[in-house]
Formats: C-alpha cells, sequence, structure tokens
C-alpha cells in the first residue's frame, strides 16, 4: 500500500503580510468614517440648535414687541426693579383676553434680560389677562445680545432694534450666529 | 484535484457591497452638512429682507427710496451675497417694494434666493 504525501496547506509569508496591510488599511478608513460621521452630525446637530436658539429669541422679542404701546424706562415685577438698557428691554402692552381681542386699560408687562449666556422673557400679567405669567428661558448659548433705541426718552421710542449673537463649541470648532433685527412698535400713542 | 486558486464571485459581490454602503455613509454625511448651512442661510437671508421691509414700511410712502442695492451688517456673513430692492409702482398712491437676497453657499452649484415683497401705501402707514 503506497502512501500519497498529504499537501501542506498553510499561508506563505507574503500572503500573511497582504492580509494584515489590508486590515490595517480597512481599520483607518473605517476609523476616519466614523470620525468624520460623527464629527459632521454634531457639528450639524449644535450648530442648528444654536442657530434655533438666536431665532427662538428673537421671534419672541418681535412677538411682545410688535403689539407694545411702550418702552419702559423701568418696571417693578413683583419687588425686583428691571430697566431697559443697552442690554435688557422692558416693554408695556395692552392686555388680551382667551380669542385676542384687546381689554382696554389692563396692561402685561414684560422684561427680556440675559444672565450670562441665558437670555431670560419674564411676564407679569393683568388679572383679566390670557397671557401666560413667568420667567421662560429663551436661549442658553449667547454670546452678545443688544437693544438699541431710536430715541433717548424712552417714552418717544418707537423702533427698537434687536441683535443677537449665538456661540456654541464643537469640539474645537466654533460656531457662532448673528441674528439682528429692526422691531417698530405698533401700538404706540 | 487541483483546487482552484482566486475569488469566488460571491466573495466579489459581498465586498463590492460593503465598499457601497461605506460610501453612501460618507455620501449622506457630506449631504446633511450642506443641508445644514443651507437652511441656516435661508434664516440669514429671511432676517436681512424682513428687516428691510420693517424699516421701509417705519419710514413711509415719502421717504422710500428708487430700485437699486441695500445695506444690512448679516450680508457679510452670507457667502457671495448680493441684496437687490425693487421698488414699482402698484397704482397712483401705492408702491410694492420687493427686498430680495442671493447668495452662492460653499460648495453648492446653484445660487439660493430669499425674497419679500410687500405694498406700502401713501396714507396709513405705521404711527
Amino acid at each position: 500500500m503506497m502512501f500519497l504525501p498529504q499537501r501542506q496547506s498553510a499561508f506563505t509569508l507574503i500572503e500573511t503580510v497582504i492580509v494584515i496591510a489590508l486590515s490595517a488599511s480597512i481599520v483607518v478608513a473605517l476609523t476616519f468614517l466614523l470620525y468624520t460621521f460623527n464629527k459632521a452630525s454634531s457639528y450639524g446637530k449644535i450648530s442648528s440648535q444654536s442657530y434655533a436658539s438666536a431665532s427662538t429669541l428673537l421671534r419672541e422679542i418681535e412677538s411682545l414687541a410688535l403689539p407694545a404701546n411702550a418702552v419702559l424706562e423701568t418696571h417693578s415685577f413683583s419687588g425686583t426693579t428691571y430697566t431697559s438698557t443697552a442690554t435688557s428691554l422692558v416693554l408695556e402692552l395692552p392686555s388680551i383676553d382667551g380669542s385676542g381681542n384687546v381689554i382696554t386699560n389692563a396692561h402685561d408687562y414684560v422684561a427680556f434680560y440675559a444672565v450670562g449666556t441665558n437670555a431670560y422673557r419674564l411676564l407679569e400679567k393683568d388679572a383679566t389677562s390670557a397671557r401666560v405669567a413667568g420667567t421662560v428661558l429663551l436661549s442658553s448659548t449667547l454670546s452678545a445680545f443688544s437693544f438699541a433705541y431710536d430715541d433717548a426718552d424712552f417714552v418717544q421710542v418707537r423702533t427698537i432694534t434687536v441683535d443677537i449673537q449665538t456661540q456654541a463649541q464643537v469640539k474645537e470648532e466654533v460656531v457662532t450666529n448673528h441674528l439682528s433685527q429692526q422691531i417698530r412698535l405698533r401700538n404706540h400713542q | 484535484m487541483q483546487s482552484s486558486r482566486g475569488f469566488s464571485l460571491i466573495e466579489i459581490v459581498v465586498s463590492i457591497f460593503i465598499i457601497s454602503v461605506l460610501l453612501l455613509l460618507l455620501l449622506a454625511v457630506t449631504r446633511s452638512g450642506v443641508l445644514v448651512r443651507a437652511s441656516k442661510g435661508q434664516g440669514v437671508a429671511l432676517a436681512i429682507v424682513r428687516n428691510e421691509l420693517e424699516s421701509l414700511r417705519a419710514g413711509g410712502y415719502a421717504a422710500l427710496p428708487g430700485s437699486g442695492t441695500f445695506g444690512n451688517a448679516l450680508v457679510d456673513t452670507l457667502p457671495q451675497a448680493t441684496t437687490t430692492l425693487m421698488v414699482s409702482d402698484y397704482n397712483a398712491k401705492t408702491k410694492q417694494v420687493t427686498a430680495t437676497v442671493i447668495w452662492l453657499d460653499a460648495g453648492a452649484t446653484a445660487s439660493s434666493t430669499v425674497s419679500l415683497s410687500t405694498l406700502i401705501t401713501q396714507t396709513g402707514g405705521l404711527p
């Protein structure tokens, strides 16, 4: 009986080297892809959040400044006095009922101010008003917040220019958003 | 029997499939970045034209400028942005005002446009 020699099956050195090189380059490519994906998605998310917070703040100021009848120099909100300055705004606006009709001789008061990177809206309402009173955080990524008035005398102010800049950090990059809007008081007497 | 050397069809198909999924993923990521930038640009452009119409409304009929361009500090934040203001007669006592911002995002093939239009009358403007 004759035995055929068993064929030795194994990788040669060159095959092993090629396989290792290929797997290494695939791992590098995958890591790069994952890093790019992660960076792009977090950049997109933080950038749009930062823009949305600037936009929300501007829309809220606009929605209350348009119907306002005056910019007040100061007003006391349950004991705490807020002042209209280049960085804060106090408005007096006619109260409205549930269907949006103006209630005569009733007024709501609203203040916009920033503490650090947070922007707040404080609303004090008349007992008959349908607006919701309280403090609301409108933006938490604020970097600059300013109001400019068309007259030094607050009684005469008819136009407010709001300037908002928000800033957010994405890894080593900084995303900034800048919005600015002129608002004319529609109920100014 | 000599075993045949080389890749089989199934191996090639699987590897092509994996590579194309990776490439599609990369494409989706870069596209989403372009979309985010475009929507942000649109928001800024809208703020620019709204501000222009608001200040023209506040200025009143008599102070309306002629057609041309208009300035805004935010224009510089949009890439290659140009502004256009068109003022035309709508009727004897009314003018139509159209404010337009055109800009070209980096990586975009066509420019984007945001335009707003309003009528301003001789009487009954803002207080």
